[in-house]
C-alpha cells in the first residue's frame, strides 16, 4: 500500500481483506491517522512555538522537528507493517490471534498467542473491527522512532516509551544485515549496502575499469 | 563557419609537415580540430562531424600538396585516395558506428566482422542532451560526462567500444543444466594479416573476449581497420543457433552492463511488489535539477523474473534476451513506473509498482535502461540499452493457514 494522501511515506505491506478494494483500504487507514493528527496539532497550539528562545520549551529542538517525529511515529504505529503468519522470523510479532484467518480457519483454541493481550489482538482495534484481516504477524516500528518522539517534543505533551518487555512487545530493533527488522517510514531492503554506490557509482567503476585498460594495454 | 575553416587550413598545414616528416598516418583532420570543438554549436559541430567521415582526408590532402596540387578549403571533401588497396574477407560483414548488426550463429560456427578505419576514426557523435546530473546535497555534480571527456583527451588513439549481447540459446539435446551452453565468444586481430580471426588462429596476432552471462564487450585502441570474428564452441548438448547483436561505437558502448545493484525492494504483497532506484540526486529541493528529476520521462526500465524460470540463465546481462524472454516482459506501462521522493532522504527516485505476480514466489528484479534512457535503437549513441544487476525479492504467502 503506497500514495496516501496524509501518511505519504507509506510504501509496505498492511493487514487486509480481499473482499475490500485498495482504495477503501487507503481511506480506512490514513483517515484514522489524520483524526490523531488534528488531535495532536491542537496540543501542539497550547504549546509556545514561535517565540522568543528565553520563553521556548527547549533550544534543542522546535515544533516542526517534534511535528515531523510525531507524523512518523503516528504512520508507522497506527498502519502496521505486516508479513505473512507462517514466516517465522524471530523479530515479528504475532497479531490478531483471536481472529478467523480469512479462509475460515482459526487457530487453535489453547493456543498461547490467544492468551495474551498483545498477540490476541491488533495494536489498534480499528484494524479488527474493521479489516478483519484475520491473524497477521506484525513488523514493530523500530524504538527510534518512538525515541525520536520523546526527545524532539515538549515535556508538557507527556509522551514517553514504554520500558522493558513492554518496550519489546510494542517496538523492534534495526538490522545492520540489510533486512527490515523493524517499520520505518521509507524502509528498503539492502538499502545500506546498495545506498553506498549510487546510479553514478556504475560511472565511476566504468572510469576505473578503463583506467585498467587503459594502463595495461 | 568561416573563421573555423581557417582554423582548420591551419591545422591542416600543420598536418601536412608532420605527416611529411614523420610519415605517419595517424594523426587526423579530426583529432588536429578537437581542441576548437569545445564550445561550439551542434550545428557547426555536426558541419565537423561530416567531414570527418572522410577519416583519410588530413592524409590524402597532405599527399595532394606534395604533388604540388593547390589546396582549397573544399580539398577535405573531394573524396579520399587510399594509399592502400585494402582488401576485407568476403564473408564478413562490415560494420558502422553505433549500429547493431543482427547475427544468427550455429552452435560450432564462426562469423567475422569488420571496421573499416574509416569507421574507426569517425570523431565522437554528439550524444544528445542525456539526463540530468546527479547533485550532491553539498551541490556538488557528478556528470557522466565529466570523465568521459577527460578520458577522451588522455587516449592518443581512439577507443572503439565492441559489444555483444546474446539474444536467444540454442536448443538443449537432452535435460541438461539450462546455463550450461557455450558463451559465444570474441576474437579480434592484432595485426593486419590476420582478417579473420577465430579457434585456431596463432594466438600471438589475436585475443578473444568471452560472454559471460549473454554479453560482452572490448574496448580496443587503434587508428586501423579492425578484423573480428564471432565464434560458438563446439557441444555435443546443445544444437541450433544463437540470435546476437553485435555492434562497434566510437562514443560509448552499444550495448551496456552496469554490475552495480541500483534496484531497491520496498515490500510485496501477495501478487505485487514496489521497487526503487537509489535516488537519482540529492539536490535542494527547490533546486532546477529537483523539480527536472521529478518531471522527467522515467528514464529506467526493469525486468522481472520468476527464478524457477530457466529461460533466462545464463543470458540475464543481456538486453535483447531480458526484452523476449524475461516472464513479466519489460515493465513500461505508466501507472506502474513514475518518480518520486518517497523514502530515503526523500530525494528524487524512480519507482516501479509490479502486479500481476505469483504468490510466494521469488523473482528477479533486473533494472535496465532501454538505449541511454531518453533514445535508443541503431544510429543512437549506447542505443542498444543498458542493464544493471540483478537483485531479488518474494511476494507473500498469503495468511490462509499458519
Amino acid at each position: 500500500m503506497f500514495n496516501l494522501t496524509f501518511c505519504s511515506e507509506v510504501a509496505y505491506a498492511v493487514p487486509s481483506n480481499p473482499n475490500m478494494s485498495k482504495d477503501k483500504l487507503k481511506d480506512i487507514y490514513d483517515d484514522y491517522a489524520q483524526k490523531y493528527w488534528g488531535n495532536f496539532e491542537k496540543s501542539l497550539q497550547q504549546v509556545q512555538c514561535n517565540t522568543s528562545q528565553e520563553s521556548m520549551f527547549s533550544l534543542a529542538t522546535d515544533c516542526e522537528k517534534c511535528a515531523k517525529s510525531y507524523k512518523q511515529w503516528l504512520c508507522s504505529v497506527t498502519i502496521p507493517r505486516c508479513e505473512d503468519f507462517s514466516n517465522n522470523a524471530s523479530y515479528l510479532k504475532v497479531r490478531n490471534a483471536g481472529q478467523d484467518f480469512i479462509n475460515g480457519t482459526s487457530l487453535p483454541i489453547d493456543s498461547p498467542y490467544r492468551k495474551t493481550a498483545a498477540t490476541n489482538v491488533s495494536r489498534n482495534s480499528l484494524i479488527d473491527e474493521k479489516i478483519k484481516p484475520g491473524p497477521y504477524k506484525e513488523v514493530l516500528p523500530c524504538q527510534d522512532i518512538c525515541h525520536d518522539l520523546v526527545r524532539t517534543c515538549p515535556a508538557a505533551l507527556g509522551f514517553a516509551c514504554p520500558e522493558g518487555k513492554y518496550l519489546n512487545d510494542s517496538y523492534g530493533y534495526r538490522d545492520g544485515d540489510g533486512l527490515v527488522t523493524c517499520s520505518y517510514l521509507g524502509a528498503a531492503y539492502f538499502l545500506s549496502a546498495a545506498s553506498k554506490l549510487g546510479v553514478w557509482g556504475s560511472f565511476y567503476m566504468l572510469t576505473a575499469m578503463w583506467g585498467m585498460w587503459w594502463a595495461f594495454w | 563557419m568561416r573563421r573555423q575553416y581557417a582554423f582548420l587550413q591551419y591545422y591542416l598545414t600543420a598536418t601536412i609537415i608532420a605527416t611529411v616528416l614523420l610519415a605517419l598516418s595517424s594523426v587526423s583532420v579530426a583529432e588536429a580540430t578537437d581542441g576548437q570543438d569545445h564550445g561550439s554549436s551542434v550545428q557547426s559541430r555536426s558541419n565537423l562531424g561530416e567531414q570527418d567521415l572522410h577519416g583519410g582526408a588530413g592524409f590524402s590532402a597532405a599527399l595532394g600538396s606534395f604533388n604540388g596540387l593547390e589546396m582549397r578549403d573544399n580539398a577535405i571533401e573531394n573524396g579520399e585516395l587510399d594509399l592502400f588497396r585494402r582488401e576485407y574477407p568476403s564473408d564478413a560483414t562490415s560494420m558502422a558506428n553505433n549500429e547493431f548488426q543482427p547475427g544468427h550463429i550455429s552452435v560450432g560456427a564462426v562469423q567475422h566482422y569488420y571496421i573499416k578505419k574509416e569507421v574507426v576514426n569517425t570523431k565522437s557523435s554528439y550524444k544528445g542532451k542525456g539526463l540530468p546530473p546527479f547533485i550532491t546535497p553539498k551541490g556538488q555534480v557528478v556528470s557522466a560526462d565529466d570523465w568521459n571527456r577527460d578520458l577522451q583527451k588522455r587516449q592518443e588513439t581512439n577507443p572503439i567500444f565492441i559489444s555483444l549481447t546474446t539474444c536467444s540459446k540454442p536448443h538443449a539435446n537432452k535435460t541438461t543444466d539450462p546455463g550450461s551452453f557455450p558463451q559465444l565468444k570474441l576474437w579480434y586481430s592484432v595485426s593486419d594479416s590476420l582478417t579473420e580471426p577465430g579457434p585456431g588462429k596463432d594466438m600471438s596476432i589475436q585475443k578473444v573476449v568471452t560472454a559471460s552471462g549473454g554479453y560482452l564487450n572490448v574496448t580496443i585502441f587503434t587508428t586501423n581497420d579492425i578484423y573480428l570474428g564471432v565464434s560458438a564452441d563446439n557441444s555435443s548438448q546443445w544444437s541450433g543457433e544463437y540470435d546476437y547483436q553485435i555492434a562497434a561505437s566510437v562514443d560509448e558502448s552499444f550495448h551496456a552492463v552496469h554490475d552495480v545493484n541500483n534496484l531497491l525492494f520496498v515490500d510485496a504483497d501477495q501478487t505485487s511488489a514496489l521497487l526503487v532506484t537509489n535516488n537519482l540526486t540529492e539536490s535542494q529541493k527547490n533546486s532546477s535539477n529537483y523539480h527536472e528529476w521529478m518531471t522527467i520521462k522515467p528514464p529506467f526500465t526493469m525486468f522481472a523474473h520468476n527464478i524457477n524460470n530457466t529461460a533466462l540463465v545464463g543470458l540475464d546481462r543481456s538486453y535483447c534476451a531480458l526484452n523476449s524472454l524475461s516472464n513479466l516482459g519489460r515493465i513500461s506501462n505508466s501507472t506502474e513506473v513514475g518518480m518520486t521522493a518517497r523514502g530515503l532522504g526523500n530525494y528524487p527516485k524512480e519507482q516501479f509498482y509490479l502486479t500481476g505476480l505469483s504468490p510466494g514466489s521469488t523473482y528477479n528484479g533486473i533494472l535496465a535502461m532501454q538505449g541511454n534512457g531518453t533514445k535508443w535503437d541503431n544510429g543512437i549513441v549506447g542505443g542498444g540499452g543498458q542493464v544493471y544487476a540483478a537483485m531479488n525479492f518474494t511476494t507473500k504467502r498469503g495468511s490462509s493457514s499458519p
